[in-house]
C-alpha cells in the first residue's frame, strides 16, 4: 500500500492548489497524471467520473482546501486495539 | 430511516468451569460498539469488472468498530489487497511520532443480517488493523458517522443505528 503510487498526482495538486482554490474552493478535484479532470461537489461524484474516465487505474481525488486536514485515529497510535498506523 | 438495534452479549467460563453469562452492559463497555460487516469493491468498480468479463472479488467479512475518536473511516490494508483495490486518494494521518501519508481506497460496506443499507466510501484510509487481538477490518470514523444517527445505550448494552 505504497503512497508513492499517486506521487505525481499529489505533486501536481500541490503545485496547482492555489489555482484550484481560486476557481473551485471546497470542491473535489479529479487528477490523473499531471492533468485535472474536473471539479465535483463530493468525493462520490469524483469517483464516478474517475471510474468512467480511467476504469480501475489509480487516480487522485482531493478536496480543494487551503491546508489538508491531518486525520487522527487515536485508537491506532495509542495501541488501543493493538494495531498500528 | 432504517433502524437497527445491536444487542451485545457474551459467555465466559466461571471459576467452577461452568459457562457464565456476561451482562450486556459489561460486554459493550469492555469491547466497544462493533458491527458485523462485509467489505466489498465499490459498485462501480464491480460493474467495470463485469464489463471486462471478470467476476468481482468476494466481499471480506469481519467486524467494524464504531470509533467516534477517528476523524476518518479506515479499512484494513490486507482487505484492500485482497479486493485488488487501486488508490483513490492520499491523506496525511497523525501517529505518535508525527504524521505520514496514507493511501485511500474506495469501498462498499455491507451489513449482513441487518436491515441497514450498504454504504459506499470513496476515500477510506488504509491502515494495519490486522495486528490486533480483535478481528476488526474497519473502523467507522466520523466521516461515516456524519451520515447516521446512533444511540449508545450503555445500561442496556446495546446500540441503535438509523441511517
Amino acid at each position: 500500500m505504497n503512497p508513492q503510487e499517486l506521487q505525481t498526482e499529489v505533486a501536481y495538486f500541490n503545485e496547482h492548489r492555489n489555482e484550484f482554490l481560486a476557481i473551485a474552493p471546497g470542491k473535489f478535484v479529479l487528477i490523473k497524471g499531471q492533468e485535472q479532470h474536473g471539479f465535483y461537489d463530493d468525493d462520490e461524484q469524483a469517483y464516478t467520473a474517475g471510474v468512467e474516465l480511467f476504469g480501475l487505474q489509480p487516480f487522485l481525488i482531493k478536496e480543494v482546501v487551503l491546508q489538508d486536514q491531518i486525520h487522527e485515529i487515536p485508537a491506532l497510535y495509542l495501541g488501543l486495539i493493538n494495531a498500528s498506523v | 430511516m432504517p433502524l437497527f438495534e445491536m444487542q451485545y452479549g457474551a459467555k465466559t467460563q466461571g471459576a467452577d468451569g461452568k459457562p457464565q453469562v456476561v451482562p450486556p452492559a459489561a460486554v459493550l463497555q469492555h469491547v466497544g460498539p462493533f458491527l458485523q460487516v462485509a467489505v466489498a469493491v465499490h459498485p462501480q468498480h464491480a460493474e467495470r469488472l463485469i464489463t471486462q468479463g471478470q467476476q468481482p472479488p468476494e466481499a471480506v467479512t469481519g467486524l467494524a468498530l464504531i470509533d467516534t475518536g477517528a476523524s476518518i473511516t479506515a479499512v484494513d490494508e490486507a482487505v484492500c489487497r485482497k479486493l485488488g483495490l487501486t488508490p483513490t486518494g492520499v491523506i496525511p494521518m497523525s501517529h505518535a511520532g508525527g504524521s505520514e501519508q496514507r493511501n485511500c481506497y474506495s469501498i462498499q460496506i455491507l451489513f449482513p443480517g441487518s436491515p441497514l443499507p450498504s454504504v459506499t466510501i470513496p476515500l477510506a484510509a488504509s491502515c494495519n488493523l490486522g495486528g490486533g487481538t480483535q478481528p476488526y477490518i474497519v473502523l467507522f470514523g466520523r466521516n461515516l458517522l456524519a451520515r447516521l444517527k446512533m444511540v449508545y445505550n450503555g445500561p442496556r448494552g446495546r446500540i441503535e443505528i438509523a441511517f
